[in-house]
C-alpha cells in the first residue's frame, strides 16, 4: 500500500512536466538508447506479442517520468536511473518485439508477426531487434513459460482458451469472442482495482516472486482476444524481472535487475494494469506494408493522477509528431482514462483482430485521427474529473479497430463518468455497470468489424492537423448557435440510431453500435470546434431519449432504409421486417466475362431504377462457401464499377450467403476454425472489391447470413449462425448504422456526397483558389493582327507621346564613330578603353532610341492608315493574302530551342526541329526543359492561330497537348474582344484545361474602359465546370499607370461554387528604369491574398533587376507567404560585349524559413556556376 | 506408357475394410478384363475440390490442399499400385482466372498429357451450387477442344460437397437430380454433342464428399446423405466407365495441336485450278483477242508498222 502511494506521489508531479521533457526522453530514446534499452524491454516484452507491446513501452515510459520526478524530489539517485532507463526503453523499440514471441516460442509456429516486424522501417530498431532477439535467447531458459506464451498468444486463433481469469484479483473473463464483452470484464475491473489498488500490487508481488506454471495457467491466451491476456501477459512481462532478479549476473538483465531491486512494485503493478497497445500490420496500397502503433496507457490510480495524465496527454500531442518522425514508428499514446481497465478492455477487443488485421485498413486519415487526438487531449484537460485523453500518431492507413477501440472508450468512458457524477463523490466508485451482453452477438462482431461509412478527407499531413488542433483550442470557449442548433440535430441522429439499436435487440454496448456512436461523437468533435463535452453528457441524454421514446412505444421512427441487393445468381435474401426497409432485389449476375454484356443490361434496368429511389446501402452478396480464389468475380465486380462508379463500394455491406456451412478442412487434414474461414473469405471479397473499386483503402464491412431453413435457431426463433451471431439484426444494424453515419455526415457536411445521389462520382469541392487565381490574372486585350505591334497597352503608348517631342541627340548628328575590332580593343589602355566603351554604350543607346521612336512613328501611321482603309470597301481576301503575306512563303527551319541546362553531350533537342511555314497554323513542340537529362524534352505540342472575325473582331485560338508518362493534358483557350469606342472593350474566353483528372471548362468575360487617362478598370466575370461542379467568379481589377516608370494593378475577386466561397486579391507593381526601355532595371512586387474556407493565405514576392557594372545584371527574387515559407534566391547575370556569352549564375542562395521571422537558419547555400559557351 | 516412378497404394488400407473389400473387388474385376493400369484424368474450375477428390480416392493425402491459396499451375500425376494394378490419377490446376479460360494452364495441361491415355475423365463440379452459367461451359468447350468429343465418352460428372442440405423444400435426390441435369446440359452444349448421342454417351454424375466432416456408416465408410458409399460407388462408376465399349482417349500430337492448317482443302486445288482455268482465264484471253483485233490504231502507228515490215524485208 505504501508503494502504491508512492507511486501516486510520482504521478502527481506530472503535469509540471512540459512538453521538452517529453521529447527529450523521446529522444533520448531513439537515439542514444543501444542494446541495452532493447534488452531490457526485451525481457518484459518477450511474452508479449505484437499486440501489447508498445503500449507498454509507452506506460513504462510513463512510469519512469514520475519515478523520475518523484526521485527528483526524494533525492532517490538508484530510483532516476533506472526509470530513466525504463523510459528511454520504454519508448525504444515499440515495434520490435512480435518476433521473440514467435521465434522463440515454444510451439514456434510463425504467424503474421513475421510481417509486422519487417515493417519496421528503421534500422536503429531493427539491431535492437535483434538484441531482443538474441536476449530472449539467453533467457530462453527462464522465461519458457512465458515466451511459452507469447507465442500461444501468436499462434493461431483457432486457438480458443476456456480460462484466463485471475483468481487473485477476481476478475471474471467470459471467454467469448468480442469485444462487448470486454466492457463487462472491465468493469469489474475497476470495481476490484480502483477501490483496493492494494491486492493489485500484491498479486503481482507474488506472481513476481512464485511464477511458475500456475501463473501460466491464468494467462492462457486467446489469439484472437488479445485484449483478454494483456492482463495475464503483463503478468507473465512481470515474470522476467524476478527471474532477472536472480541472474543480476547477467548483463542483459541488469538494468531490469536494477530497477527490480530498486523500484518498488508500483512499476509492475502499473505494467499489469495499465497497458495495451496495439501494433497492426496495415495493408496498405499497393500491398506496402505500413505499421501503425497505437497504444494506450492508461495510468490514473485516481483523480490526480487524472490530472497529471491530462495535462500530458495535452502536452504531448505536438511531441508525438515529432517523434513518429523520428522513430518512424508511433509510440505513444498517453490515455488519461479513469477507467483504464476500460481502455485496456477496449484495446484488447481491437487488438485481437490482429489476425484479421490486414482486412480492415482504416479509412479514416491520419488527419482525423490527430484532430480527434487533439480534441480528447483537450477535453481533458478542460475536465477535472478527466474522462480520457487520448492520442495516436498513425500512419497514413488506419485500423479500423484502433477506431473501435476509440469508440469504445468513448463510450464505456462516458458511461463512466456519468456514473461519478451520479456518485458526486471525489473518490472513483466502481462502475459497476451490469455488464449486459447481446446474447450470441459479441463473438463474430470484431470479425466484422463493419467500417462506418468513410469520412472522405483529403489526406493531409501532420501541418495540417496541427492547425486542426490549434483551431480547436483557439476557438474553445465560442459555442456559437449554429453549432448548437447541428448539435440538436446530431443529437436527434444519435437518438434514432439509438432507438433503431434497441429495436434490433442491441445494446448501445454492442461493436457496432458503439462504434456508430463513436463516430458520431467523433464527427462532432471535429466539426464543433469546441471538442469536449459533447461526448460525455450527450451520449447519456440520447441514452436516455431513447429509451424512453422506446417505452412508450408510440412515437414512430423517422427511419426508413433503401437497401439494393447485388451478387451472383443463386444468392438467395431473407426477408427483412422491423424499421421501414425497403429492398431492391435485383437479378443474378454472372461472373464470367462472356456473360458480362447479359450483366450489364441488368445493371442498366437497375440504375434505371436506383435514379428514382437511391439506395442507401447497398449489399455485395456472395456465397461464404464458396473459395473463389481464382478471381472469377472480378468481371462482374469492374462490370458493377463502371456501371455505377467507384462510389458505389463506399456504401456497401459484403454479406456472405451460406454463413452457416462448415469451414473446409485445412492443410493438414483437420477442419479449419470458423471465424478463420470466415474471415479469410471476407479478405478475398474485400480485396477483390478493393480490386475493383480502384481504392485500396476500402474496407468494406462484411455481414454473415444464412437462409437455409436448417439453420440453427435460438429460442426466440431467430437464426443464428455457428459462430453464435443472430445475422439478421446484425446485417440491419450495420445498413442502419451505413446510413445513420451518411445522415449524420451530410449534416456536418464532412465533405461527403450530397444525399440525393450518392452514386454520382464522389462530389469534390471545386479548388476554387485555383480558379479564383486564374480569374483574377491580369490579361491583355487580344488585338487585331495590325494593331500588334508592340506588346504594350495604348495607354503606354498615349504616355509616351509626350515624351517624343523631347529633342534627343541624333546619332547622325554625332560625329562619326567607327567601332574597332577586339585585337584593336586590346591594345587600348585602361583610360581609352573605358572612354570607348562609354562612347559604344551611348551611340548605342542613341541608336536604339532612334529606332524606338521611328518605330513608334511608323506604327502611328498604320494606325491611321488601317482606319482610312476601314472606311474604303475592301477586298475580303485580301487580308487574307496580306496575312498569307507576311510569314515565309517557304517553309523554313525555325531556330532551335534553347537548349537546357545541361552538361551531359546527348542532348537530344537537336534531332527535333521544326517549320516556320507560311501556314497560318503556327504549330510548335512544347520543351519540358526541367526534364531528365537524356531524355527528351519535348512532351507536347502547341497549336496557335489567330482570326479575324469581320475585319475588327481578332479571335485567337491556342491549344496544347502535353503527354508524360504519367498523365496527359490538354489546354486550350479560345479568346476574342470587341472593342467599342475609344478605350473600351469586352474580351470574352473559353478556356478548357485538364485539373487533376477532370478537364476544367472555364468561361469567362471581361470589360475594359479607361474611365481615365491613366486609369483602366476591368469588370470580370467567369464560370468554370469542372466535373460535375458549376463555380462562378467575379473580378474588379484596376490598372493604374503612374508615370511612364509605375505601374500598379490591383485586382479582387470572389470565385463561389458548393456553396464554398474564396476571396482572394492581387496587386502588382512595377517600377522600371529611368529610360525604359533602355534601361535594364526593372522592380516587380506581387502581393496576393486568398480566403477560403477562413484560411488566409497571403503570398508575396519581389523581384529586382539591377545592373551592376556595364555587362551584369543582378537580379534578387524573394518571396515568402503566411505561412512562413519563403525563398530568397539571388543570380548574376553577366551579359559580355565579346561574342562570348557568359552567363555566370553566381550565387543562388536558397533559404527556407521554417517559421516567419524565426531563426534564419541557412538550410542550404547552392553555389551554381554554369558557364556556357555559345556564339 | 509405364510411369515413371510407382509406388504400392498404401493408401488403400487407410480407407474401411468393407470399402477396401469393394475396391479390391472392383481391381479384380478390372483385371479380369485384362485392364493392369487406368489412368484417371481429375479436371474442373478451381476450389471446387479437384485435389482433395483425388486424395480421397488414394486414401493419401498427396496433393497439398490449402482451402484460400490457389494451387500451383501444374497438374500432377499420381500412381499407385495394387497387386499388378495400376492406378493413374491426374490432377489439374483449376481452368479459370479472372473470368476466363486459362489457356496457359490447360497448354500445360495438354503438353503433360502428351502419350498418355486417358481411361476416364473425371469432371468436377460443387454440388451445392445453384446454377450454371458461362463458365462451366467454356470448361467443357476448352476440354473438348483439347482432347475432342470423344472424351466424353469416356467422363464422369462428379459432384462435391455432397454432404449438404438443399435449400427450402426440395428434397436431397430432387435438388441432385436437377444440378446434375444441369450440368449435364451445359456439358452437352459445351461439347457441341447432339442430344441423342450424349444420351446414348451416357454421362454418370457421381457424388463426392472429401470433408472429414463426412458422415459415417455402421461399417465406417464415408456415406452420403442418400446412404450411399461413395467411395465405392465413384470407383465402381469409374471401373464401368473403364471399362465401356469405348476407346480411351490417346493423347497424341495430333489431338493437343490439332488438325495441321496447311493441310486442310488441299483437295481441292486442282479442282479450282481447273474451274480458273476454263472460266476465268479462258474466257479473258478471248476477250483480249477479241480487243486487239478490233483496235482502231492511229496512223502513225500503221505507218510504222508498214516500215518495219519494209525494213525487215
Amino acid at each position: 500500500m505504501e508503494e502504491v502511494e508512492v507511486f501516486q506521489e510520482a504521478m502527481e508531479p506530472k503535469d509540471h512536466l512540459d512538453d521538452q521533457e517529453v521529447k527529450d526522453n523521446h529522444g533520448d530514446a531513439v537515439v542514444d538508447k543501444g542494446d541495452d534499452a532493447a534488452t531490457v524491454n526485451a525481457s518484459p516484452l518477450t511474452v508479449l506479442d505484437e499486440a501489447p507491446s508498445a503500449a507498454q513501452n509507452t506506460d513504462k515510459f510513463e512510469e519512469s517520468i514520475g519515478v523520475a520526478e518523484e526521485s527528483a524530489q526524494d533525492n532517490e539517485k538508484v530510483e532516476l536511473v533506472a526509470s530513466d532507463e525504463v523510459g528511454k526503453v520504454g519508448q525504444e523499440p515499440p515495434d520490435s518485439v512480435h518476433l521473440d514471441g514467435v521465434d522463440s516460442g515454444g510451439t514456434g509456429r510463425e504467424v503474421s508477426c513475421d510481417e509486422s516486424s519487417n515493417i519496421i522501417d528503421d534500422g536503429l530498431q531493427r539491431s535492437e531487434l535483434n538484441g531482443v532477439q538474441e536476449q530472449s535467447d539467453l533467457n530462453t531458459d527462464e522465461e519458457t513459460v512465458a515466451q511459452e506464451n507469447g507465442a500461444m498468444v501468436d499462434v493461431d486463433s483457432g486457438l480458443v482458451s476456456e480460462k484466463s481469469e485471475d483468481e487473485d484479483s477476481g476478475f471474471v473473463t467470459p471467454r467469448e469472442n468480442g469485444g462487448v464483452i470486454w466492457e463487462n470484464r472491465s468493469t469489474e475491473k475497476v470495481d476490484d482495482v480502483v477501490p483496493e489498488p492494494n491486492t493489485e500490487s500484491e498479486f503481482n508481488k507474488m506472481s513476481n516472486q512464485d511464477f511458475d506454471a500456475g501463473d501460466l495457467k491464468e494467462s492462457n491466451f486467446d489469439p484472437e482476444f488479445r485484449g483478454n491476456n494483456t492482463k495475464e501477459q503483463l503478468n507473465a512481462s512481470a515474470m522476467p524481472y524476478s527471474e532477472s532478479q536472480d541472474n543480476a549476473g547477467e548483463e542483459v538483465h541488469e538494468n531490469s535487475a536494477l530497477r527490480n531491486s530498486e523500484l518498488p512494485e508500483e512499476v509492475i503493478t502499473d505494467l499489469k494494469d495499465n497497458t495495451l497497445d496495439i501494433d497492426i500490420n496495415n495493408e496498405g496500397t499497393a500491398g506496402d506494408e505500413i505499421s501503425s502503433s497505437f497504444g494506450q496507457s492508461t495510468k490514473c490510480k485516481d483523480y490526480n493522477n487524472v490530472d497529471a495524465n491530462d495535462s500530458k496527454a495535452g502536452s504531448d500531442s505536438e511531441d508525438q509528431e515529432a517523434v513518429g518522425e523520428i522513430g518512424g514508428t508511433s509510440p505513444d499514446i498517453h490515455d488519461a482514462m479513469e477507467d483504464r481497465e476500460l481502455i485496456q478492455a477496449t484495446g484488447s477487443s481491437s487488438s485481437l483482430q490482429n489476425s484479421t488485421a490486414d482486412e480492415i485498413p482504416v479509412q479514416i486519415t491520419a488527419a482525423d485521427l490527430k484532430g480527434l487526438k487533439d480534441d480528447r487531449s483537450q477535453v481533458s484537460a478542460v475536465d477535472n474529473h478527466g474522462d480520457q485523453g487520448l492520442s495516436s500518431v498513425a500512419g497514413e492507413h488506419e485500423k479500423i479497430q484502433e477506431i473501435n477501440a476509440k469508440e469504445k472508450e468513448t463510450t464505456q468512458a462516458t458511461r463512466d463518468q456519468n456514473s461519478e457524477v451520479a456518485s458526486s463523490s471525489g473518490k472513483p466508485v466502481a462502475a459497476s455497470n451490469p455488464p449486459v451482453r447481446p446474447a450470441g452477438l459479441g463473438r463474430t462482431a470484431p470479425l466484422l468489424e463493419p467500417t462506418p461509412r468513410t469520412v472522405p478527407q483529403p489526406r493531409t499531413n501532420g501541418t495540417v492537423s496541427n492547425t486542426q488542433s490549434r483551431q480547436t483550442e483557439d476557438s474553445s470557449n465560442g459555442e456559437t448557435e449554429e453549432y448548437d442548433e447541428t448539435r440538436e440535430k446530431l443529437q436527434m441522429i444519435r437518438v434514432k440510431f439509438l432507438r433503431l439499436a434497441h429495436r434490433l435487440g442491441q445494446t448501445p454496448h454492442n461493436v457496432v453500435v458503439a462504434q456508430v456512436l463513436y463516430r458520431l461523437g467523433l464527427a462532432e468533435q471535429l466539426r464543433g470546434r469546441n471538442g469536449g463535452r459533447v461526448g460525455a453528457f450527450s451520449f447519456d441524454r440520447a441514452s436516455a431519449m431513447a429509451e424512453q421514446l422506446e417505452a412508450a412505444g408510440q412515437e414512430p421512427l423517422d427511419f426508413s432504409c433503401t437497401i439494393m441487393v447485388l451478387g451472383k445468381t443463386g444468392d438467395v435474401v431473407g426477408t427483412v421486417q422491423g424499421i421501414k426497409v425497403r429492398v431492391i432485389d435485383t437479378p443474378g449476375l454472372l461472373p464470367s466475362w462472356s456473360d458480362q454484356r447479359h450483366n450489364e443490361k441488368i445493371l442498366h434496368s437497375v440504375k434505371r431504377f436506383i435514379n428514382k429511389t437511391p439506395p442507401d446501402i447497398v449489399l455485395y452478396l456472395d456465397r461464404l462457401d464458396m473459395q473463389s480464389r481464382d478471381f472469377s468475380d472480378m468481371p462482374l465486380l469492374r462490370t458493377i464499377t463502371e456501371m455505377f462508379g467507384p462510389s458505389i463500394w463506399f456504401n456497401a455491406i459484403v454479406v456472405l450467403t451460406h454463413a452457416a456451412s462448415a469451414p473446409p478442412d485445412g492443410p493438414n487434414g483437420t477442419a479449419s476454425s470458423y471465424d478463420m474461414f470466415v474471415t479469410q473469405r471476407s479478405h478475398v471479397v474485400q480485396q477483390a472489391i478493393r480490386q475493383a473499386a480502384g481504392d485500396m483503402r476500402l474496407m468494406n464491412p462484411v455481414a454473415l447470413v444464412e437462409n437455409h431453413s436448417a439453420c440453427r435457431i435460438n429460442r426466440a426463433g431467430q437464426r443464428v449462425l455457428p459462430n453464435g451471431q443472430i445475422w439478421k439484426p446484425h446485417l440491419l444494424l450495420l445498413s442502419f448504422a451505413s446510413k445513420i453515419l451518411a445522415e449524420a455526415n451530410a449534416l456536418l457536411k464532412l465533405q461527403d456526397s450530397p444525399p440525393g445521389k450518392p452514386y454520382t462520382a464522389r462530389a469534390r469541392a471545386p479548388p476554387l483558389p485555383f480558379l479564383l487565381s486564374s480569374l483574377l490574372q491580369s490579361r491583355p486585350q487580344l488585338k487585331l493582327p495590325e494593331e500588334q505591334f508592340g506588346d504594350e497597352d495604348s495607354l503606354d503608348d498615349d504616355l509616351d507621346e509626350s515624351s517624343d517631342s523631347d529633342d534627343e541627340t541624333e546619332p547622325d548628328d554625332l560625329p562619326p564613330f567607327k567601332r574597332l575590332t577586339k585585337a584593336q580593343v586590346g591594345q587600348l589602355s585602361r583610360a581609352q578603353k573605358k572612354a570607348y566603351f562609354d562612347e559604344l554604350e551611348y551611340r548605342e543607346k542613341i541608336f536604339m532610341k532612334k529606332q524606338l521612336k521611328e518605330e513608334k512613328k511608323q506604327r502611328r501611321m498604320l494606325k491611321k492608315m488601317a482606319e482610312s482603309t476601314k472606311e474604303l470597301p475592301s477586298d475580303p481576301n485580301e487580308n487574307v493574302e496580306d496575312e498569307s503575306g507576311g510569314a515565309a512563303s517557304v517553309p523554313v527551319p525555325m531556330p532551335d530551342l534553347a537548349l537546357p541546362a545541361s552538361f551531359d553531350s546527348d542532348n537530344p533537342t537537336h534531332r527535333y526541329r521544326y517549320l516556320d511555314s507560311s501556314n497560318q497554323w503556327l504549330v510548335r513542340p512544347v520543351l519540358e526543359t526541367h526534364g531528365w537529362d537524356h531524355d527528351v524534352g519535348y512532351e507536347g505540342l502547341n497549336v496557335e492561330r489567330l482570326f479575324v472575325l469581320k475585319e475588327k473582331m481578332p479571335l485567337s485560338f491556342s491549344g496544347q497537348v502535353t503527354k508524360d508518362k504519367k498523365d496527359a493534358n490538354v489546354q486550350m483557350e479560345v479568346a476574342t474582344s470587341l472593342k467599342y469606342g475609344e478605350g473600351k472593350a469586352t474580351s470574352l474566353g473559353f478556356d478548357m484545361q485538364t485539373v487533376g483528372k477532370d478537364l476544367a471548362y472555364t468561361l469567362r468575360s471581361e470589360t475594359k474602359f479607361s474611365n481615365f487617362r491613366r486609369n483602366m478598370a476591368t469588370a470580370g466575370l467567369s464560370f468554370s465546370l469542372l466535373g460535375d461542379a458549376l463555380s462562378a467568379g467575379v473580378k474588379v481589377e484596376d490598372k493604374f499607370v503612374a508615370s511612364k516608370r509605375f505601374k500598379v494593378v490591383i485586382a479582387g475577386g470572389a470565385m463561389a461554387g458548393r456553396g464554398d466561397v474564396a476571396y482572394g486579391g492581387s496587386l502588382e507593381a512595377h517600377l522600371r528604369d529611368k529610360d525604359y526601355p533602355l534601361g535594364r532595371s526593372l522592380s516587380t512586387l506581387g502581393l496576393s491574398v486568398m480566403d477560403w474556407h477562413g484560411d488566409l493565405a497571403v503570398g508575396c514576392n519581389l523581384q529586382s533587376q539591377i545592373p551592376v557594372g556595364r555587362y551584369t545584371n543582378l537580379v534578387a527574387r524573394a518571396n515568402l507567404n503566411n505561412r512562413g515559407a519563403g525563398q530568397v534566391s539571388i543570380s548574376l547575370d553577366n551579359d559580355d560585349d565579346d561574342d562570348n556569352v557568359r552567363v555566370l549564375k553566381l550565387h543562388d542562395l536558397q533559404r527556407i524559413m521554417q517559421e516567419v521571422l524565426g531563426v534564419m537558419d541557412c538550410a542550404h547555400v547552392k553555389v551554381v556556376g554554369a558557364s556556357d559557351i555559345a556564339h | 506408357m509405364a510411369p515413371q516412378f510407382t509406388r504400392e497404394w498404401t493408401g488403400i488400407n487407410t480407407f474401411a475394410p468393407a470399402t477396401q473389400t469393394k475396391l479390391l473387388e472392383l481391381l479384380g474385376k478390372l483385371k479380369q478384363e485384362n485392364v493392369n493400369s487406368l489412368t484417371i484424368l481429375v479436371m474442373g474450375k478451381g476450389g471446387v475440390g479437384k485435389s482433395s477428390t483425388v486424395n480421397s480416392i488414394i486414401g493419401e493425402r498427396l496433393v497439398s490442399i490449402s482451402p484460400f491459396q490457389s494451387e500451383s499451375p501444374r497438374p500432377m500425376m499420381i500412381s499407385r499400385s495394387r497387386a499388378g494394378f495400376t492406378l493413374n490419377i491426374i490432377d489439374t490446376p483449376g481452368l479459370i482466372e479472372g473470368g476466363y479460360i486459362n489457356d496457359m494452364a490447360l497448354d500445360i495441361i495438354k503438353r503433360f498429357l502428351l502419350n498418355k491415355t486417358i481411361d476416364v475423365l473425371l469432371y468436377v463440379d460443387r454440388l451445392d451450387a445453384y446454377r450454371v452459367d458461362n463458365l462451366d461451359k467454356l470448361i467443357v468447350k476448352a476440354i473438348t477442344d483439347s482432347f475432342g468429343k470423344a472424351i466424353w465418352s469416356k467422363a464422369i460428372v462428379a459432384l462435391t460437397h455432397a454432404q449438404f442440405s438443399p435449400p427450402d423444400g426440395l428434397a436431397y435426390d430432387e435438388f441432385f437430380s436437377k444440378r446434375s441435369e444441369a450440368l449435364l446440359k451445359v456439358v452437352r452444349l459445351g461439347a457441341r454433342i447432339k442430344k441423342d448421342a450424349f444420351q446414348a454417351a451416357g454421362v454418370p454424375v457421381v457424388l463426392v464428399e472429401n470433408s472429414g466432416r463426412c458422415n459415417k456408416n455402421d461399417s465406417d465408410e464415408k456415406v452420403l446423405p442418400n446412404g450411399i458409399a461413395w467411395i465405392p460407388h465413384l470407383v465402381q462408376t469409374i471401373t464401368e466407365i473403364a471399362l465401356n465399349k469405348n476407346e480411351s482417349v490417346h493423347v497424341d500430337k495430333k489431338l493437343i495441336e490439332g488438325p495441321n492448317p496447311n493441310q486442310r482443302g488441299k483437295l481441292w486445288i486442282p479442282l479450282i485450278f481447273a474451274l480458273q482455268y476454263f472460266f476465268v482465264m479462258k474466257p479473258i484471253e478471248g476477250l483480249i483477242q477479241n480487243d486487239i483485233q478490233n483496235e482502231s490504231k492511229p496512223a502513225w502507228e500503221l505507218r510504222d508498222a508498214a516500215s518495219r515490215r519494209r525494213n525487215r524485208y
